[in-house]
């Protein structure tokens, strides 16, 4: 009974490891011989929601911004110069419901705007890199970040100032973006009070956020 | 543990006595009425987001059972059990929960893993252990004031608190969560009413505070609030509220306290707490807050008074929720929204009424607002449950996110939210709830003593 039970479980065990193994190998290729994986540290980031309405202005923060770099060795400062390097993989997803603005009203009323139990996330690619940093330059870096921003289930491509720097086996991203609400079919709130309309909420938003990411170690070879 | 509010039904003579003559006390006197408005109770546009969160209500006494009515109310809430070890606490509480399971062992509720929340209702002797398991077992807990007994034991349910920093822990200080105080404190703390003089706050309710029981064992149990080994007194018990809130207006800690307390009417009837306390707690400056508690008299029931060289706030609490008033000295600057305040001016007469709302001012006072001013334990378990929803959301999305981060760094995360600080569901943590626990204490102490307690810094640090 004890061998009957031990032999499936090898090789069960031996399979698993296979596929590890091959997986690995599929993410160095991907990476590149020379190729990073940065992932997102749990704490330190933070991306600010900022509107307006009829009533006063508001804000929105969700400090939850899970997500991935992947690219050369020498990224962000190879970006400025080669053209390969200026597109790394970047991916980025934030909860919905996990914007506050420190009233629970306006928060579940924007969470059924968005349909948060559908759309769960706030997802982000990365197309491209535009340098506007001279060639050579380090610390801070500034590039345009070309990407596509998917809200409610659509997608916009987008255009919107980053800095990027490394801070030893750090990088944090600092970026903002206008986006209008209505660009991605949402339909801007109206508060109403006893069946009054009392409050508009803008079209116009400006997302500011700041990503932390930390290097991943790098596999064994 | 807060005194069950009365029942509406039960307007009687003396109700209207009390009513009609503090609103011919508050003309007298020129009172401007400083009322929050209160937030119409509307029905979301559309079903509120997410889950309801799964609550079990530990503790059954009358105090519970006012817990369970206030829940009942909650959109966001859904109790899934109810819990006590007295059948007939079970029997009674029933009804004001259909569905929810009877359990009779907290272990077993503890054990569940689909109860996100408990309401620790118990006596306040046993919260500690029924406390530090809950946090154990992951659950949001919201603890009724004091937090405990004695000093040690509220230490080590703040500590468990302070541990659990992924989890809602919740006073039951329900005043720091009422919107009329919320209201006041700005305006308090802005100087309007000059330099504070003095505070002075009473509670007074004829009753025995023992509950009816069928054996000596049962009897033992259930008037836990009648015996020195079990219970923190008048002053713990009911003053905890009032004494915490003085020093939260006023942004002092306390310095010194003096009491003194006597049994005037529930004599020989094998208790050994007093039935009436006074205390004269010392607060820096030479500011003094006069605290004294009955169950022997209901004479002008309760109330929080806060002197000040320019005016007076006087904040009142009822079944239908706070109110408070201004009395300005004749020599106060002007302010400017006073002119448009409303007034309750009336002349210094008394009439009888028979009839609740029959008169403009016992309708003013009691009718209009009672139908619009939840109680302040509704607001405080508003928020618990509020809280409690916006935690466990954020850590299943912290967890999914970042699957390889630490207990520490999700910790860190939730206590970056600022939980229970949110402008609208403001709540009592545990560290509020331990300061207001070890001043209740030691005032207690101070008037079954009758000695002067000069209070230590150490007694207010966590370790």
């Amino acid at each position: 009974m004890k061998s009957n039970t031990l032999k499936p479980n090898l090789r069960t065990t031996a399979k698993t490891l296979a596929a590890l193994s091959l997986a690995t190998l599929f993410a160095a290729a991907a990476l590149g011989d020379d190729g990073v994986r940065y992932e997102a540290t749990p704490t330190g980031s933070k991306c600010v929601i900022a509107g307006t309405s009829t009533v006063h202005d508001w804000t929105m923060e969700g400090k939850i911004i899970s997500g991935f770099i992947e690219a050369s060795e020498k990224f962000p400062e190879s970006a400025l110069t080669d053209a390969a390097s200026a597109k790394p993989k970047i991916s980025v997803s934030m909860p919905v419901r996990s914007f506050k603005s420190g009233k629970s009203t306006m928060d579940d009323k924007m969470q059924t705007s968005m349909d948060a139990t559908k759309f769960t996330k706030i997802e982000y690619r990365l197309i491209e890199l535009k340098p506007k940093s001279k060639a050579g330059a380090t610390g801070v870096l500034e590039f345009d970040a070309v990407g596509a921003l998917t809200i409610i289930g659509n997608t916009v491509t987008n255009t919107m100032p980053v800095t990027i720097e490394k801070k030893g086996t750090n990088i944090v991203v600092i970026g903002s973006a206008p986006i209008k609400m209505t660009e991605y079919k949402m339909k801007p709130p109206v508060i109403s009070l006893l069946g009054i309309p009392t409050m508009s909420v803008g079209d116009d938003l400006k997302i500011n956020f700041e990503w932390h990411l930390v290097k991943k170690a790098s596999p064994a070879k | 543990m807060n005194q069950p509010p009365d029942n509406a039904a039960d307007f009687n003579r003396r109700d209207f006595l009390k009513g009609s003559s503090f609103a011919a006390l508050m003309t007298m006197m020129g009172g401007v009425e400083l009322m929050a408005q209160p937030a119409p109770e509307q029905k979301p546009a559309t079903p509120d987001s997410g889950p309801k969160v799964k609550v079990a209500v530990i503790g059954l006494g009358v105090w519970g059972r006012e817990i369970l009515d206030q829940l009942g109310r909650l959109e966001k809430a859904e109790v899934v059990a109810i819990c006590d070890n007295y059948p007939a606490m079970m029997r009674r509480s029933a009804t004001k929960a259909p569905g929810a399971a009877q359990v009779e062992a907290y272990q077993a509720v503890l054990s569940d893993p689909a109860i996100q929340a408990v309401i620790v209702a118990t006596g306040s002797h046993q919260h500690k252990d029924i406390v530090i398991a809950a946090l154990k077992a992951g659950k949001h807990v919201y603890c009724e004031a004091p937090l405990a007994h004695t000093i040690e034991d509220a230490r080590a349910i703040a500590l468990a608190a302070k541990e659990s920093s992924a989890q809602v822990f919740q006073a039951g200080l329900q005043g720091r969560s009422d919107p009329q105080r919320h209201f006041l404190f700005p305006f308090i703390r802005s100087g309007a009413l000059g330099k504070t003089v003095m505070a002075r706050a009473h509670w007074h309710k004829k009753q025995s505070w023992r509950q009816a029981s069928p054996n000596a064992e049962r009897e033992k149990a259930i008037n836990w609030r009648l015996k020195h080994a079990t219970s923190p007194g008048l002053a713990g018990e009911i003053g905890i509220h009032a004494m915490d809130q003085a020093g939260w207006f006023m942004n002092v800690e306390p310095v010194a306290v003096t009491g003194c307390s006597s049994t005037m009417l529930w004599k020989d009837d094998g208790r050994d707490v007093p039935d009436t306390v006074e205390a004269v707690i010392e607060f820096p400056g030479g500011i003094k807050m006069n605290y004294n508690a009955s169950l022997a008299t209901s004479f002008d029931s309760e109330n929080e008074l806060l002197f000040g060289t320019d005016a007076t706030v006087m904040m009142r609490q009822d079944n239908t929720g706070s109110k408070a008033w201004m009395f300005k000295e004749v020599d106060s600057p002007l302010l400017g929204w006073e002119v448009y305040a409303r007034k309750d001016n009336f002349f210094n007469e008394t009439g009888i009424v028979l009839a609740v709302g029959s008169s403009k001012q016992t309708a003013l006072v009691e009718g209009a607002q009672a139908q619009q001013a939840p109680p302040a334990h509704y607001h405080a378990l508003k928020a618990f449950v509020a809280n409690c929803k916006e935690v466990t959301a954020e850590v299943a999305d912290f967890k999914s996110n970042y699957e390889s981060a630490t207990k520490e760094q999700l910790g860190e995360h939730v206590l970056s939210l600022k939980i229970g600080q949110n402008t609208d569901r403001p709540a009592a943590g545990y560290h509020e709830g331990f300061v207001a626990t070890v001043l209740a204490l030691k005032v207690n102490e101070a008037v079954t003593t009758g000695k002067r307690i000069e209070f230590k810094k150490e007694w207010f640090e966590l370790a």
